[in-house]
Order: C-alpha cells, then sequence, then structure tokens
C-alpha cells in the first residue's frame, strides 16, 4: 500500500514538472499565471502565441486531433479553412497545423491551429491576430513553432 | 324590351364563362373569340389591350403563344416568347436565356431574341435556388466576388449586406456560378432548390387566354350597348376581366423571371445553432475552448 501511494506521488510530482519546452519567439513577451493556457505570449501589438497541453487523453494519433480540431472550429464555429499542412520541430517531432481564417468584426484575422502527440499528451499550439500581424510575423511565428521541444 | 335581352344575354353567358375559365376552355370559344374586335370608340377606351390569338389551335400544347397588342412593358416579353420571356426590368441586364434547365456547367451560348421553336412550350419550367454557407473570413471581399461574378455571367444584384449576398444569374449558368462562388471562400453547407411551375404557368396562360377572350367579347357587347346602364354594366365586367388578365400577366412575368435567372444567396456567417445540432460532439471539452476570442483575451 506504501509503495502504490509512493508511485503515485512520484507520478503526480512528475506531472506537475513542465513536459514541454516553448522559447519565447523574438519581439513577444511570456504572460504570467495564465490559467486557460500552459503558455501564452504576446507582442506588442496584439499578436498571440500559445501552447496548451491536454494531458492523458484517449488514444488517438495527430490525425485524428487534428481533424477533430478542424471540423470543431470550420463546421461549429464557422473558421474558413486556408490550409492543412504537417510541420516538423527542430528536434524531428511531427505534427499538423491547421491555418484558418476569420473575420472578427469586419477585420479579417487569422488563427493557426497546430497538433502535436507525444508522451500520452496532446500539444495544442495555438497563434493568432488580424491577418495583417500574423502575417508581418510569420517568421517569427514559424520560428517558435520549430523550437517547441517536448520534454 | 328586345334590345335589353340581346346584351343580357350574352353577357350572362359571358360572366358564366369567366366565372368558369380557370379550367379548361372549349376549342369552340377560343377561335370565336379569336375574331378581330370591334373598333367602336368605347370599345377602344375600355378595352385597349386586345387578344390576339393568330388562329393558334388552343388545344395544341406547341403552339400556344400568347400576343399582346397594348403596350405594356409584357409586350415585348410575351410577342413569341410565351414561355420563356426573359426580364427586362432590371437596369444594365443583358438578354436572358429563357428557360435553360442548367444541366451543363458551361454557359449556354447566348440567344436571340427573335420567336422561338414550338417545341419551347414542352420544355419545364425549372426555378433554381441555391443557398451557399462559406465561413467568416474576408466577407466584404469574397461579397465583392460574387457580385462581380453575377454581372460577368449576365445576372444581377438582388441584394447585399456585411454578411450575405444574393445574385440571380442566368439559369443556363447557374452550376457554373455555383462553382464559382463556392470557391470564393471555405464552403461549408450548400442547399439547391429546384421548383417546378410548369403545370401552373401552363394554368396561367390558358387562363389568360380565355380572359382575353372574354374581354374581346365584353368589348363587342360594349359596342352594341344601347343604354348608358347596359354600358355600365358591360364595363363594370370589362373591368373585372382586365384586372384578372393583369394579375395574371404579373405572376407569369415573375415565374418566368424566376425562371430564366436562377437565385444563388450566399451567407457569411456561422452556422445556426439548430444546424449545429445535427452535428457530432466530440467529448473532448478542450476542443469547445478553442478559438481566436480566448487566445485574444489577454485578460
Amino acid at each position: 500500500m506504501k509503495i502504490l501511494i509512493s508511485l503515485s506521488l512520484a507520478l503526480g510530482l512528475a506531472a506537475c514538472g513542465s513536459s514541454f519546452s516553448q522559447p519565447t519567439p523574438d519581439g513577444f513577451v511570456k504572460l504570467k499565471k495564465q490559467h486557460r493556457y500552459d503558455y501564452r505570449a504576446v507582442t506588442a501589438d496584439g499578436l498571440v502565441y500559445a501552447v496548451k497541453e491536454i494531458s492523458d487523453p484517449p488514444k488517438g494519433d495527430t490525425e485524428f486531433w487534428a481533424k477533430a480540431v478542424e471540423n470543431k472550429l470550420r463546421f461549429q464555429a464557422g473558421y474558413a479553412l486556408i490550409k492543412k499542412q504537417q510541420v516538423t520541430t527542430s528536434r524531428g517531432l511531427e505534427g499538423t497545423q491547421i491555418q484558418f481564417g476569420f473575420d472578427r468584426g469586419k477585420t479579417p484575422h487569422l488563427y493557426y491551429v497546430t497538433v502535436f502527440t507525444a508522451k500520452d499528451s496532446i500539444f495544442v499550439i495555438e497563434s493568432g491576430g488580424t491577418k495583417e500581424l500574423v502575417e508581418a510575423h510569420s517568421a517569427e511565428l514559424q520560428s517558435a513553432l520549430e523550437s517547441f521541444r517536448v520534454n | 324590351m328586345q334590345t335589353p335581352t340581346r346584351i343580357v344575354v350574352p353577357l350572362l353567358s359571358l360572366v358564366f364563362f369567366v366565372a368558369s375559365c380557370g379550367g379548361g376552355a372549349s376549342r369552340g370559344y377560343y377561335n370565336s373569340a379569336s375574331s378581330p374586335a370591334s373598333s367602336g370608340s368605347r370599345a377602344a377606351r375600355s378595352a385597349p389591350v386586345m387578344a390576339s390569338t393568330g388562329g393558334d389551335d388552343y388545344g395544341d400544347d406547341d403552339s400556344v403563344s400568347v400576343e399582346f397588342s397594348g403596350s405594356s412593358e409584357l409586350e415585348a416579353s410575351y410577342v413569341g416568347d410565351e414561355l420563356g420571356m426573359a426580364p427586362s426590368a432590371a437596369p444594365g441586364r443583358k438578354a436572358a436565356k429563357p428557360i435553360t434547365p442548367p444541366a451543363t456547367k458551361a454557359p449556354a451560348p447566348p440567344q436571340t431574341s427573335g420567336p422561338k421553336p414550338a417545341t419551347t412550350a414542352k420544355r419545364p419550367m425549372l426555378i433554381y435556388r441555391a443557398t451557399i454557407n462559406l465561413a467568416v473570413f474576408e466577407a466584404r471581399k469574397s461579397i465583392d466576388e460574387v457580385e462581380t461574378l453575377a454581372k460577368s455571367l449576365g445576372g444581377y444584384l438582388v441584394q447585399r449586406s456585411d454578411t450575405s449576398i444574393t445574385i440571380r444569374v442566368p439559369a443556363g449558368a447557374f452550376d457554373n456560378a455555383l462553382e464559382t462562388v463556392a470557391k470564393v471562400g471555405d464552403e461549408l453547407h450548400r442547399q439547391v432548390q429546384v421548383q417546378d411551375v410548369t403545370a401552373e404557368f401552363r394554368d396561367l396562360q390558358i387562363r389568360l387566354k380565355n380572359l382575353q377572350a372574354v374581354r374581346v367579347r365584353l368589348a363587342a357587347l360594349l359596342d352594341r350597348a344601347k343604354t348608358v346602364q347596359e354600358a355600365l354594366r358591360v364595363e363594370r365586367e370589362l373591368e373585372r376581366v382586365a384586372g384578372n388578365i393583369e394579375s395574371i400577366k404579373g405572376k407569369l412575368k415573375l415565374y418566368s423571371e424566376l425562371v430564366a435567372f436562377s437565385t444563388i444567396t450566399v451567407n457569411f456567417q456561422a452556422r445556426p445553432a439548430e444546424s449545429i445540432s445535427s452535428e457530432v460532439n466530440l467529448p473532448f471539452p478542450w476542443l469547445g475552448r478553442l478559438g481566436l476570442s480566448r487566445l485574444l483575451d489577454l485578460n
């Protein structure tokens, strides 16, 4: 019994530690005390980059989760699918990026969602802002994505 | 009392006939009505639009034609073009390609506005309507593109707002237009409706012909009226018949326009909740927490 409790505690403690690392992209500032995201950074003009980890989800591959995200945002939220592509981090982790477009008011926005699956977790990386901003910072966003790492 | 009897008896016959002219009509009556109306002054005043049947056999569906000799806007469209008249009310509109079912994707070749072959009457009168929901992205730009497309295909704009646009395009270009519109944005939903109005259109044409024949006969009776009272009674009946004729002409024009030009509505908005309910909701709450609003809400 003691062994079981010890094991649970050990596993719990291990889970508390960050299971990924995300260097803050150039021109962004990392925000503290983010309760909805495990990591979020923003530029001075409002472009946002965020990482969310979903621990211990039902077993499913990246393709499944990417499709679930696509369907949810397209058919239930009305986001326009612009592009869907495979991406690879600098450490060789493969994922799927779905690029959406959406008008907030009359201003066109871009919203990118990238899904990685690794170590019994789903890692969802979101970035978004006005179309103008996202296009202007596309290199930084790409660099940030490539530097994402699962520990 | 002989004179009133001469007027009243035919008048009563006509009234009965008019009352029953919603359905079929007898060939004999039609032929007799094709005789030219008298040109008396009262007749000219009371019945400015005459029916001209051109000796067509009423029972022959292929040769049904309606001609107006009046100066109404409908005249140009109806003469020699009884089924597929091109609407002429919209400004800047190209010549319509009447009653061409959108069976092919490529736009049909333009047609001249001359009399069409009698076989036209056998074509089905189909009204095409489509609604496309596109995802909400760069809606204004996309709406502009849809409007430009309509004009380039010989169609026209019906209405536009910030989130939707309705256009009409020639029926022959319907499929082509639909596919092009779908490529303007991310298509989420499409609904195409086809309404066959062939029977209603034919019925209206028959009723119109009958009423026009009745009007010719009433005009003749008006000429023969000997008293003011007789003339007033005939004129009242003429007025009623003329009203019915105008009403039917309006419906025919509407049908013809709806057949000649298909309607496409494009909505740039998320699907309404009742449509969403038919989607499968995966039991993963984090999916519901995705979205730009949450991402960009930094508080």
